[in-house]
């Protein structure tokens, strides 16, 4: 079932996407998606972050409001939370969204 | 990551790690109440990582909330090591001491450099400027620098521009030294040339005037080479200042006698005053009033950072004390002196001429020892002399 919220997000990427294609801006700006950066595979910093589902060496699984995003690997840790901002370090092997 | 560290240790940091219950809500409940945890390490469901002092005080009652037993470890940066020195006052009172210092000598001044002075002592510049006020150790607030720069052009003469620059804790002077303008020679007082010296000329070139003599003659000294006094073509004389360049043939000596019995200082003391100065204060140390012959040298000892020399240190003055005995030498200490006295002489001769010949004799009679030199020269002996005129009855007469 979809809640009205759930509408509301989806009509906002929408637009932002529209405006991304058209007038060529940046799409972390207008589209309302996650801003995702990675240093290879041994760092990478989410913005956006509403929270950690799951947190252990292999794993680390995040939610980002509208999905979820799950770094797998080895040595994972969290370097800094704060401000909806995640730094994860580590051997990352495999990135997975949900 | 320098950066990072450093903000930390200022801001304080503790060690922390929380065992059994859910982790990920732990570090949820931390960052949506504005706990700031970092380098979150899990191994064997046990967090381990870092907080800051509002996290230390905060923790604890999300970590119950999340089932967790939190433990806190090593407490690390500024804020902690300042609240374990609390009860040492005399850090306290050393760290406001040091503040204190600081403080005082930043608005001091530690050092006058002068700049662009050619011919002008910088020692002369420092000391008019420290009669208008400027010295080291004075505060720096209290300098005028404009009015003070126009004072000192008013006092030093040879220069027509200065400027004072006070940099931090140091003063510039930069002053710019008038060019004096050429002396020009438009004298033209009747005169004579006559001979410094006596001998042959060699050379006569005449310039002005009427020459008396001719190559190869003989002069003495005085004799007039180039008269002023000039007949015209109608017969009447005039007269003039006489220019020439001669040079003569001439003999030369040089006699250095050296006793055997000399006065000499005996040095039996040595006694030192000693004036701290500091920041232009001046405490004597050691004073008291030489008795006797003594001769005085003074001598600074100032404290330097970077070649620059700071307002701290002591102004030594050193009294040496001293007998005059009659001693006598050695011959070779007598000889040593006369040789050293002869080579000053011939050095003298020979700038002023130049030595064709030259014939040495050494004596040691009577406890006297002697050189004597005869050196056949030859020199520019050419000297002007003004004529000394008396106007009678409209005529004029050289005497």
């Amino acid at each position: 079932m979809r809640t009205k919220n759930g509408e509301g997000d989806r009509d906002k990427t929408r637009v932002g996407k529209k405006l991304s294609d058209e007038f060529g801006l940046p799409k972390a700006l207008v589209s309302g998606l996650n801003h995702i950066e990675m240093y290879g595979n041994r760092e990478a910093i989410v913005d956006g972050c509403k929270g950690i589902i799951e947190y252990c060496e292999e794993k680390i699984k995040l939610n980002l409001g509208n999905g979820t995003i799950l770094f797998s690997g080895s040595e994972l840790c969290i370097k800094e939370y704060g401000c909806e901002q995640v730094k994860i370090n580590g051997i990352i092997a495999v990135v997975e969204f949900g | 990551m320098f950066i990072e560290r450093l903000i930390n240790f200022f801001r304080g940091y503790v060690e922390f790690t929380a065992s059994g219950g859910f982790p990920e809500r732990f570090i949820n409940l931390c960052s949506a109440n504005g706990i700031y945890i970092y380098n979150v390490i899990i191994k064997n469901e046990t967090i381990s990582g870092f907080t800051n002092i509002h996290g230390f005080l905060s923790i604890r009652p999300y970590a119950k909330k999340a089932g967790m037993k939190v433990k806190l470890g090593n407490k690390h940066g500024f804020p902690f090591f300042l609240h374990r020195q609390r009860k040492r006052k005399g850090l306290l009172i050393g760290a406001a001491i040091f503040f204190a210092v600081i403080l005082f000598l930043s608005d001091k001044i530690w050092t006058i450099k002068v700049k662009g002075n050619e011919t002008i002592a910088s020692e002369e510049i420092i000391d008019a400027f420290e009669e208008l006020g400027i010295k080291a150790g004075m505060k720096a607030s209290q300098i005028n620098a404009s009015e003070t720069a126009a004072k000192a052009l008013k006092k030093i003469d040879g220069i027509i521009w200065t400027a004072v620059n006070v940099d931090g804790c140091n003063v510039t002077i930069e002053i710019k030294e008038r060019v004096k303008p050429p002396i020009l020679d438009y004298d033209e007082t009747p005169s004579n040339i006559i001979a410094s010296n006596s001998g042959q000329i060699i050379i006569l070139e005449k310039f002005k005037g009427t020459a008396v003599t001719e190559i190869g003659s003989a002069v003495e000294k005085g004799d007039v080479i180039i008269s002023g006094a000039v007949i015209n073509k109608d017969l009447s004389v005039s007269f003039k200042r006489a220019e020439g360049y001669i040079v003569a043939r001439t003999k030369n000596t040089i006699e250095c006698n050296e006793n055997k019995i000399c006065k000499m200082r005996v040095y039996n003391k040595s006694v030192c005053k000693i004036r701290i100065n500091f920041f232009g204060l001046n405490f004597p140390i050691l004073s008291f009033n030489p008795k006797g012959n003594y001769s005085v040298a003074t001598e600074k000892d100032y404290l330097g950072v970077n070649h620059k020399e700071m307002p701290v240190g002591a102004d030594k003055t050193r009294y040496s004390c001293y007998e005059t005995k009659n001693c006598k030498r050695s011959e070779e200490m007598m000889r040593l002196i006369c040789t050293e006295k002869y080579f000053e002489k011939y050095d003298m001769l020979s700038d002023a001429a130049e030595i064709i010949d030259r014939q040495l004799s050494f004596n040691c009679e009577k406890e006297i020892y002697s050189i004597n030199g005869a050196f056949l020269c030859k020199e520019s002996i050419g000297k002007e002399e003004k004529m000394k005129l008396k106007i009678e009855n409209s005529e004029n007469k050289a005497q």
